[in-house]
């Protein structure tokens, strides 16, 4: 472990800003045949600390987009709780949910249809400044007794309020000017302020700004566009006219406008050069030096995640696989779909001998998950029943492979004809187990010990049950993985968790267990 | 062969060596590259301007041989594939250069239908061949055997579109990055590949519906005999690019060109996918040139890799050569760039401003306004491409700064005089193989160089 990494957790300790508990989110497909909800994020908890850069990964499907926008609540949580500075936001409604947005904003991957290509740079930047408002001018008063504040554009400071929440501080003196404090966020000057002070039992404090609001959200936008790289001459051009990378900045400026604490980065730089992509990850860290923002970053991008995240989340059909600091989990992963994951990157470097791990097939509809674990149906990792731990690995290969393709024929994606077929009651593709068998187990001799639960098996497929044949399969070589769904075992002293029955005592560690088969010697 | 070998074979008359005599004849006749490109020129005009998307590359693609061009966006590197397609749209046009593929069962299919175009050069000498074809020539026969064509090649560059659309599909299959433009949406996928089978290989009927299952299976897709039958949107992506590599082997190609053939799938379907190109190339003995701007997929794949940058190869090397020891400050860059190359930096390193767009015949070295070793003569002179050193035969950049066992004057004064003397254009005998990587690298692109010397005047004929 690096020593920066130390350094940031010890900064960032504990101090929660984002605590996801127990999240959901379905999308109901009502569709042909009414069916499962898609079950994109699925009992999700984790939680975010102030500064930090959490990243998410897994492939496509896998759900990571669809949390990141219930985060910001693009997205309806199903059930669970989001809480933010320890309030709840999937409760918020009207303009408590309006108010809340200003927090967190996000940052898309295609900054082409992100923008709005009518509108200039300018303009695309100061929308959300218009929309709430921007800035409010929020006057905190600090003196004795009871204080009013008096102003055309200003208003007053939630009692107790701070940072963001406070724009311009008075502190009545005695007898002489009083002290004026402005947050430097806040494009207004001391010269372009009068204020009042009036003692009459409490005080009250009349605040003129000489400026208008337009000006001083043109002036943000200005300084919001250098602070991103971009130039005072962009603001009139529209996005068009810009390359992809200043694209993603006008994107970047426009997310922190409204001076949001949390931002989600929804694959950032998927689509940039790598030179490009360079310039616009040391901008976004460089901005969270500079606004002590916490990002949660959502990338497919392995490298690019394990320079910039602190933690990393690797997610799976809508679970979080495994959780915890970064150059942890990528020296030492503990799940094995984390392992199966590092293992398919292609590294810059042909010399490299590393052994790949290489996953068969897709990842389940996350209309259909399987039951038991999330991975079951593709980890090179599963368990096998006690009785076939010795059975020879090809073997057991094989034996998946067939019960893959048996799975792979229950999909929800049947053709209409086919069901019409089935439903008469006609054979269609109940028809060439034979075949199958012959593909699947060529070149192999089945040991007597599995012969006969897969010649069961087939015989079901020929009388055309199917699903019987599935079931008799997942009984007999079935295990735990097939039934339960794992607990969230924590795998180091740091805390990361992983998503696995392997983690048990009785069973081989997932990094136990590929040492001694894939990555053997 | 292995890469080895060929760094030896052309180390032995080195760079710079232009005569290559009888040793260099020999080398060619006994390997020549399945496909050749020299000096391409592809520009798009627009009202506003011209983009010269490809500005004079070549490079050499032997039989199994994976040949990568690595570029970001603008680079020219998707171009590239489009011109040995023929697939280069209006407004865009090949201005000039020459694409030879010596495919054999193009060739011979190709010679029998366009009889008429085709030349016989059997025993003529490369110089003089330009007396042996008539103008409008794009099949040379080189050899026969029992009176079919044995050796020889095709000139895309001269071919009709008639002649082209056999190539495509035929001898030369290329894969997308959106597998759905290869795939038609209303037919079957086992129907699909059927439809390529007969065109190419004259299967019909159960025959070919085995075949097609056969190819299903080579590609590793699991329940062939069922997957036959169903459409593309019941394909998952990594699927459906399985799927359209299938339709692809039924073409028997000699070929494959892969346009960022993974970079819309996830990484384990990547890896998936890669580990599949490289069985089946083992298998097939297939030439492959491979796409991508992802500099670890070219790691994995490429033998030989091609740097593009603003429309010209900027450096050339074997794989494990350009990521070891690259030479060209712009590859340098590239690879610095990559995240987890410094991991004790705190900011990745970067590349100053942006690609620009090549709208002018380049009198400069494009990389110059980004270079960190940008020197007076990089705004004057055009870079070449030359061996890196006295040793290198392999590794050619186009930057002054090499060959880099030569004194700055001395470099910057061979590229002053390659470029002036392809610029010239004055029907002297260079200005047909281009300014090039592949002029000064090895016997056989010399060869071919020197040799064909009387042709150039006709190159180009093949696009308006
Ligand atoms: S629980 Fe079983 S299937 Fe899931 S990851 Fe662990 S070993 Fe694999
Ligand atoms: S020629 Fe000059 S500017 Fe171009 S890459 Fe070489 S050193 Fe840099």
């Amino acid at each position: 472990m690096s020593e920066t990494v130390q350094r940031r957790e010890r900064t960032t300790a504990d101090e929660t800003l984002v605590d996801i508990d127990g999240l959901r989110t379905y999308y109901e497909e009502g569709g042909l045949f009414g069916g499962a909800p898609v079950k994109a994020v699925d009992d999700v908890s984790l939680s975010i600390r102030r500064g930090e850069t959490l990243g998410l990964v897994g492939e496509s499907g896998c759900g990571k987009t669809t949390l990141g926008r219930t985060l910001v609540q693009l997205e309806r949580a199903t059930a669970g709780a989001v809480r933010f500075e320890g309030t709840d936001i999937t409760e918020l409604s009207g303009s408590d949910l309006k108010a809340w947005r200003r927090s967190a904003q996000i940052v898309f991957q295609d900054p082409e249809s992100s923008l709005n290509q009518r509108m200039t740079v300018g303009e695309i930047v100061r929308e959300p400044l218009d929309v709430h408002d921007w800035p409010t001018l929020a006057v905190a008063v600090h003196a004795e007794g009871e204080t009013r504040v008096r102003g055309e554009l200003v208003t007053v400071a939630e009692p107790g309020a701070t940072g963001h929440g406070v724009d311009i501080t008075v502190r009545p003196a005695d007898g002489g000017e009083p002290d004026v404090e402005i947050r430097e966020a806040v494009p207004v000057d001391r010269s372009e302020l009068t204020v009042d002070v009036e003692r009459d039992g409490g005080t009250t404090v009349t605040v003129d700004v000489n400026k208008s609001k337009a000006r001083m959200r043109r002036q943000h936008v200005r300084a919001l566009l250098e602070t991103v790289g971009l130039r005072e001459e962009h603001y009139y051009r529209y996005p068009h006219q810009f390359s992809g990378g200043q694209r993603q900045r006008v994107g970047i400026a426009r997310a922190l406008s409204l001076e949001p604490e949390f931002v989600v980065l929804d694959e950032p730089v998927s689509a940039l050069d790598v030179s490009v992509q360079a310039k616009i990850l040391n901008l976004l860290e460089n901005l969270q030096d500079e606004f002590g923002l916490t990002y949660l970053f959502i990338a497919h991008d392995l490298s690019v995640v394990r320079h910039i995240c602190d933690r990393v989340a690797v997610m799976y059909l809508g679970n979080i696989m495994e959780i915890g600091p970064t150059e942890e989990l990528f020296e030492s992963p503990g799940n094995p779909y984390t392992h199966a994951l590092l293992s398919a990157i292609p590294e810059p470097d042909p010399t490299s001998e590393k052994e790949r791990l290489t996953l068969r097939g897709t990842p389940p509809s996350p209309r259909n998950p399987p039951a038991g674990c999330p991975f079951t149906t593709r980890c090179p990792a599963k368990i096998r029943p006690e009785q076939y731990r010795e059975l020879d690995d090809e073997v057991w290969e094989r034996i998946e492979v067939l019960r893959k393709v048996l799975r792979e024929r229950e999909r929800a994606d049947q053709s209409l004809s086919e069901r019409v077929q089935e439903l008469l009651g006609l054979e269609t593709r109940f028809s060439d187990i034979e075949e199958i068998h012959a593909e699947v187990f060529e070149g192999i001799d089945l040991p007597a010990a599995v012969r006969q639960p897969i010649e069961r098996a087939e015989q079901h497929v020929r009388d055309g049950e199917e699903a019987a044949a599935r079931e008799h399969l997942r009984e007999e070589f079935g295990s735990e993985c097939d039934t339960a769904m794992p607990d969230h075992h924590e795998v180091s002293d740091s805390g990361r968790t992983s998503l696995c029955h392997r983690h048990k005592p009785e069973y081989e560690s997932p990094g136990e267990y590929f040492d001694r088969t894939v990555f053997r010697g | 062969m292995a890469a080895d070998d060929r760094a030896t074979d052309r180390a032995r008359t080195g760079p710079g060596g232009r005569d290559r005599g009888p040793d260099g004849d020999a080398l060619r006749t006994v390997e020549r590259p399945t496909l050749s490109v020299r000096n391409l020129q592809t520009a798009f005009f627009t009202d506003k301007e011209t983009i010269r998307a490809v500005d004079g590359i070549g490079f050499d693609v032997r039989e199994g041989e994976t040949v990568g061009i690595v570029g970001e966006s603008g680079s020219g590197k998707s171009v590239t594939a489009r011109s040995i397609m023929g697939l280069v749209d209006s407004p865009g046009h090949v201005l000039e250069g020459s694409i030879e593929f010596r495919g054999r069962a193009t060739l011979r299919r190709l010679a029998d239908r366009f009889s008429g175009r085709t030349a016989d050069v059997a025993g003529v000498e490369e110089a003089d061949r330009a007396g042996a074809a008539d103008d409008d020539d794009f099949v040379f026969v080189e050899e026969w055997d029992d009176g079919e064509p044995a050796a020889g090649y095709v000139e895309i560059t001269r071919a009709p579109e008639k002649a082209r659309r056999r190539l495509r599909g035929g001898g030369i299959a290329m894969i997308f990055q959106d597998p759905l433009t290869s795939l038609n949406p209303v037919y079957t996928v086992g129907n699909q590949i059927k439809e390529a089978l007969r065109l190419h290989q004259g299967l019909k009927g159960s025959a070919a519906t085995d075949e097609a299952v056969n190819l299903l299976e080579a590609v590793s897709i699991p329940d062939a005999h069922r997957r036959v039958t169903e459409y593309p949107h019941q394909f998952s992506g990594g699927m459906r690019q399985r799927a359209v590599i299938a339709m692809a082997l039924a073409c028997e190609p000699d070929l494959l060109i892969c346009d960022e053939p993974t970079t819309a799938l996830d990484v384990t379907i990547q890896a998936q996918i890669l580990e599949l190109l490289g069985d089946i190339q083992e298998e097939r003995g297939l030439s492959i040139v491979f796409i991508t701007h992802d500099m670890g997929v070219i790691a994995e794949i490429a033998d030989r890799v091609n740097v593009m940058y603003a429309g010209e190869i900027v450096e050339t090397a074997a794989a494990p050569e350009l990521f070891g020891d690259p030479k060209h400050p712009y590859t340098r860059g590239l690879l610095e760039s990559i995240p987890g190359r410094h991991p004790d930096d705190d900011r990745l390193r970067t590349i100053e401003g942006d690609v620009p767009t090549p709208n002018a015949p380049p009198t400069d070295c494009r990389f110059a306004p980004r270079c960190p070793e940008a020197f007076a003569e990089c705004e004057t002179v055009h870079p070449v491409s030359v061996a890196v050193n006295d040793d290198a035969g392999d590794h050619t950049a186009a930057c002054l700064l090499y060959p880099e066992d030569r004194s700055r004057e001395e470099s910057v004064e061979t590229h002053r005089a390659r470029d002036a003397s392809y610029a010239g254009g004055d029907g002297g005998g260079e200005s047909g193989s281009g300014r090039d990587a592949a002029g000064e690298t090895g016997p056989t692109e010399a060869g071919t160089e020197t040799s064909e010397g009387g042709e150039p005047a006709r190159r180009g004929g093949g696009q308006p």
